[in-house]
């Protein structure tokens, strides 16, 4: 009988758990639901006074109400209360909340097992992409032609903005959500995460964090774009509040993630394995995270102050009570630039390690590319003010910000570096997952370059606020760390599913996404040196040539995306069964099984090198990182 | 058989990909949507030595739009209109312009416009908005006196019109009007100022209309009924 | 590691060098045949930069348009080569030194960890390019201002969702902006409500419209000409629609149209004119 029979199969009392026996997302749901609602009475009736401020009051409280009440419905608060009341959990509560014999179920339940949390942020991850790219295709739809009626301005600037957001959201969470917590715990030679309570709790937040913001469509919508720029934010419709909540419930979440990846690998780590020895992946995720704790409040703030703003009559924002919509702007760029580089550098991280494995070499230059996450992440927090070139803010100050902006592109040339010298000479073995790291090197030299234009002051007095800066970040965050991640999708989805990913299907969907890819933004760019303007429902006809291949290439390209997910799907039912290591890859997590067991290493791993021993003569080193038999479940143990 | 399938497939995604290209470019002419209200026709007119059609274009403001929409929509012959009585942006305490916020009337018309205001007000942020741009003249009627303008403290609405974005055209027309006489007490149905005006329509195309005293909630008085499409903003479509 | 394997180490790197420069036709060269397709995709790149800015990007008709135009270019040279020298190297992987592995991977590659000189070129490298561009951005900056006579100054007023232009001193006040050539043009913005962006298209500067207070910003035109002011902060509901007409004209003609908006002639000559 394989070990991982051994846990899973372990026969619970019947009261292990407690609570917990009877909560899943349906009661989160309904339990938020009932708080919605109650929120709504008390307010409605209690506070809604003022005409002016009313409306605010009551959709805060009501949406405050329904995250608090998910939370609850689902557990969040379980293990703290009978902590505090002096009944803390025992071990048999720990196992059931680690989802021990509940099969399919532990799914939908606040489980504290890192990899029922990894896999929920993956689907979590995919439905968010899903709605912010259908959103982006009513975008293109109704830019097809000059003065397409399909939506109303109302409605176009609430779809930009819940677009905007949805996909921030999304892509801050689509490597550190489902890779940092599926994999990085195993890499590292954990059990699980540091503070799995904490894990639950970050995911389930992104969880409850999204219904406000999809409400926010309805209740007359955010007008202001994703950034959400005052005082227009201060006067919008109540659409505004949903969203602020929105984003204090998933600041929150992001700041919670980030700690437990933090400690995880400062604190958890297996015997032998020094921080010298981490996969690249780990450091890349570590960095994430700190910036991420550093950068996250700041839209904390900035949103509570709005909120207070509009509902309460502060006027931190409001010119005519003495606010300043500078002040919003600096609080949050503050959070804005280092934010991209929090969505970066893991995307970046991940293709480095899938390059190596796919090369078979060392990554190239590891110590150099770590230093350049670090210095990345040090200039993030330096260059705010490039994105308030042209508010006419500080123009003195010009010259500095556009020397920090510069210089981002040492540590982003490094990452090219390291990939291009990983591939110097390699054996290249062209499986999926190798297609998008090659993808990633054309898309982000692209968008890398165009930002070159763009921390250049007087270029940027051209080009900012128009379709060429949209352009340029979606070749970066989309091509580039999205890709990314894709990358890491492909490389670890027989890790976590326990299936081959079909490449045929999945190589139709590279070369589609690829390919419209490259239209649908060439589109952009063409707009953007024409001079439209960002997030604008109409234009003039001589914009109409190039938003119609930029319209067209979007659905091509939602085609492409919407047939890896047919791949995923389908191989995740009825796939090849993957080995433990079909890559022939080296670091911890390819040592277990395909999926791995509760708790991951039956015997706690010994590492003696790092993963990159490729090329290494096997005789001439000390075993190898871990021994077979030091390992857990393993089918056929390291090679 | 495999191979006629996918191929079958990509010859689909061409084919359809190239129909959105020619669907793209065909989507040139904009047309009024239904629930537009067209301009009466009521003869000709001699305007600088040339005959155009003349055209009335009748709406009016109200402090709410529950009161008089229904009236209008009667009065105005417009039964197609979509929302019955209630204004079709659902905020029925919120000030509208009735009984449509579509309008269309036929490109260089003589275009005589009826305006009844119920409204209360206040003052304007840009005084430029006080008075009157781009009508024949440059004077408005308000209850049978010619002006050139009305009070920048103390007026409800404007009537402002520029080509939208695609519309080849420099056509600019903007008209205030006065509070209603019962100020801050206006109401649907007394008090009303009979605002009348007329301008030449523009070449064929699309133009948007807007409201420019901000008239909303929130600070600056943009939020709400101001941000929000089909209150104080539409569309007036040349045809 | 013991010393048998540093010396396994060393061989297979010495090996894996060597065909960069050493071995066979100049042609058959690694090295080389990466320099072709470094050559072959900056070239490209170039082209595309000319290709937008010349064909695509609107007519210059001031100073700041043309720094715009010429940063594209000359930064499009600088980040040509490098960037198709990662293109090159990747192309040149796929092509040269794929294995098709099937389900079984390839042997391994020499275990190349790192290498202090490429290493050292390349941070040198970029390093060099930052400051190039650095000085660029600066020297732009710094070169406003070089206009002999008095600027014109035109008032700037953004609200949802119009522009609406001042000329002091002439009592003129249009929705259209009309600016004279030879003459530096110093626009001072604000707005009536929330943030918009001042965008003169072909004049090349931007810059946002506050409420509360004024922001600067200086243009010189250069050629007469049409184009259109747009705003480029979305500023709620018709944010699409907040376009105005722009043109620079002559002098002459510019203290023509200030009179035909109604200002006395001779606010229009002094004001249009200028002096010292
Ligand atoms: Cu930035
Ligand atoms: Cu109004
Ligand atoms: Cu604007």
């Amino acid at each position: 009988m394989s070990t991982t029979a051994l846990l899973e199969d372990t026969k619970l009392g019947p009261k292990a758990g407690g609570l917990y026996r009877h909560q899943n997302f349906l009661t989160g749901i309904i339990t938020g639901g009932l708080a919605m609602l109650v929120g709504w009475l008390i307010a409605h009736y209690t506070l809604q006074s003022n005409a002016n401020w009313g409306s605010d009051m009551v959709v805060t409280v009501t949406m405050a109400a329904w995250v608090v009440g998910f939370m609850a419905g689902i557990g969040a608060f379980n293990a703290v209360f009978r902590w505090m009341i002096g009944h803390d959990q025992d071990h048999e509560d720990e196992l059931y909340a680690a989802g021990v014999s509940q099969g399919w179920k532990r799914y939908f339940k606040f489980c504290t097992d890192h990899k029922v949390v990894g896999t929920q942020y993956l689907v979590l991850v995919m439905t968010l992409f899903a709605v912010g790219g259908t959103l982006a295709m009513i975008i293109r739809t109704q830019l097809i032609s000059p003065n397409n009626h399909l939506i109303s301005p109302q409605t176009y600037n609430a779809v930009i903005s819940i677009h905007g957001m949805i996909m921030i959201i999304a892509t801050i969470i689509m490597v550190s959500g489902p890779w940092a917590n599926f994999i990085l715990p195993i890499q590292v030679g954990a059990k699980d995460m540091a503070f799995p309570r904490l894990n639950a709790l970050s995911l389930w937040l992104v969880v409850a964090a999204v219904p406000p913001i999809l409400i926010s469509l309805f209740i007359g919508g955010v007008d202001s774009g994703w950034t959400t720029y005052a005082p227009l934010s201060v006067q919008s419709p109540p659409g505004q509040d949903a969203f602020s909540i929105t984003i204090i419930t998933f600041v929150v979440s992001v700041t919670v993630a980030g700690i437990n990846t933090i400690t995880t690998t400062l604190t958890m780590r297996a015997k032998g394995m020094t921080m010298g020895r981490l996969p690249i992946f780990v450091w890349g995720s570590i960095v994430s995270a700190g910036l991420g704790l550093y950068a996250m409040p700041a839209f904390l703030a900035a949103q509570s102050m709005l909120l207070t703003d509009r509902v309460v009559g502060t006027s931190f924002f409001a010119p005519a009570q003495g606010g300043a919509g500078w002040l919003y702007e600096n609080i949050f760029w503050i959070m804005g630039h280092p934010e991209v580089y929090v969505i970066l550098i893991p995307g970046v991280a991940a293709a480095m390690d899938v390059a190596s494995t796919f090369s078979r070499k060392p990554v190239f230059g590891y110590k150099i590319g770590i230093g350049a996450f670090f210095g990345l992440a040090v200039l993030a927090i330096m260059v705010w003010a490039h994105h308030m070139f042209t508010t006419g803010w500080a123009p003195n100050l010009a010259d500095p910000w556009m020397l920090t902006t510069e210089l981002i592109s040492i540590p982003t040339g490094i990452f090219f570096l390291v990939i291009i010298g990983t591939l110097w000479r390699g054996s290249i073995w062209t499986r999926l997952p190798m297609y998008w790291v090659y993808l990633f090197l054309w898309n982000f030299i692209i968008g890398g370059v165009t930002g070159i234009y763009l921390s250049d002051v007087p270029a940027d007095q051209y080009f900012h606020g128009d379709m060429f800066v949209t352009a340029h970040f979606h070749y970066t965050l989309l091509g580039g760390a999205m890709i990314g991640a894709t990358a890491a999708l492909c490389y670890w989805f027989p890790k976590m599913s326990g299936r081959m990913l079909n490449e045929r299907i999945g190589k139709t969907a590279f070369w589609v996404v690829a390919i419209f890819f490259q239209v649908t933004y060439f589109g952009m760019f063409w707009e953007g040196f024409q001079g439209m303007p960002r997030r604008i429902a109409a234009y003039a006809p001589y914009f109409h040539t190039a938003n119609v291949i930029a319209t067209v290439g979007a659905y091509g390209l939602f085609l492409g995306w919407v047939i890896l997910l047919y791949a995923l799907i389908h191989s995740w039912m009825n796939g090849k069964v993957a080995p433990s290591n079909p890559w022939h890859a080296k670091s911890l997590e390819w040592h277990i099984s395909s999926p791995p067991p509760l708790e991951n290493f039956l015997v706690d791993p010994i590492v003696t090198s790092d993963p990159y021993t490729y090329g290494e003569d096997e005789a001439a080193t000390p075993a190898k990182n871990p021994t077979p038999a030091t390992v857990g479940s393993s089918e056929e143990g390291a090679h | 058989m495999k191979r006629i399938v996918w191929g079958l497939i990509s010859l689909v995604i061409a084919v359809v990909a190239v129909g959105l290209v020619i669907f793209g470019f065909s989507k040139q002419q904009y047309q009024a949507p239904t629930g537009t209200v067209a301009a009466k026709s009521v003869g000709t007119i001699q305007y600088q030595g040339m005959t155009r059609d003349h055209v009335v274009l009748t709406f009016g403001t109200y402090p709410d739009s529950q009161g008089k929409y229904g009236t209008m929509l009667a009065a105005e012959g417009a039964a197609s209109t979509p929302g019955g009585n209630v204004h079709p942006g659902g905020n029925p305490s919120w000030p509208a312009y009735a009984p449509s916020n579509q309008f269309s009337v036929p490109a260089g018309a003589y275009v005589t416009v009826v305006w009844h205001q119920y409204d209360s007000g206040g003052a304007v942020n840009d005084p430029y908005f006080a008075q009157v741009h781009g009508t024949i003249g440059g004077t408005e009627t308000v209850n049978g006196k010619t002006i050139t303008g009305v009070d920048a403290n103390n007026m409800a609405h404007t009537f402002t019109v520029r080509p939208a974005p695609g519309t080849a055209s420099g056509f600019f027309l903007s008209v205030p009007s006065p509070v209603s006489s019962l100020g801050n007490n206006a109401a649907n149905n007394a008090g009303g100022q009979t605002v009348t005006f007329s301008f030449i329509a523009g070449a064929k195309g699309l133009y948007a209309w807007n409201c420019e005293y901000p008239c909303g909630l929130g600070i600056g008085g943009f939020g709400a009924v101001m941000g929000s499409y089909g209150y104080m903003s539409g569309y007036l479509h040349v045809v | 590691m013991s010393s048998n394997h540093e010396d396994i180490k060393r061989e297979q790197i010495a090996e894996a060098v060597e065909g960069w420069t050493h071995g066979g036709p100049l042609y058959r060269r690694p090295a080389f045949r990466i320099m072709i397709l470094v050559v072959l995709f900056s070239a490209f790149g170039i082209w595309a930069a000319a290709f937008f800015t010349d064909k695509i990007m609107p007519s210059i008709l001031s100073t700041q348009m043309g720094s715009v135009h010429d940063t594209v270019i000359l930064f499009t040279v600088l980040a040509a080569p490098v960037s198709a020298l990662v293109y090159a190297i990747a192309a040149y992987s796929v092509y040269k030194w794929r294995r098709t592995g099937g389900d079984e991977p390839p042997p391994d590659g020499p275990p190349i960890r790192e290498n202090t000189l490429v290493t050292s070129l390349w941070l040198g490298m970029s390093v060099i390019l930052v400051v190039v561009l650095l000085v660029w951005g600066m020297t732009a900056l710094s070169s406003e201002n070089q206009g002999q006579l008095k600027p014109v100054t035109v008032d700037v007023y953004g609200q949802q969702w119009l522009w609406t232009f001042k000329y002091p001193g002439t009592g003129v006040e249009s929705n259209q902006l009309v600016v004279p050539t030879g003459r530096q043009i110093r626009f001072v913005i604000t707005s009536y409500d929330v943030t918009h962006g001042f965008w003169p298209n072909s004049l090349g500067v931007q810059v946002d419209a506050n409420p509360g207070f004024n922001t600067y910003i200086t243009a010189d035109p250069t050629k007469t000409g049409q184009f259109a002011v747009r705003c480029s902060q979305l500023c709620g509901l018709y944010h699409a629609y907040m376009d105005a007409n722009g043109k620079v004209v002559t002098p002459a003609q510019f203290s023509a149209w200030l009179i035909s908006q109604g200002a006395s002639s001779s606010a229009a000559n002094a004001y249009a004119l200028g002096g010292k």
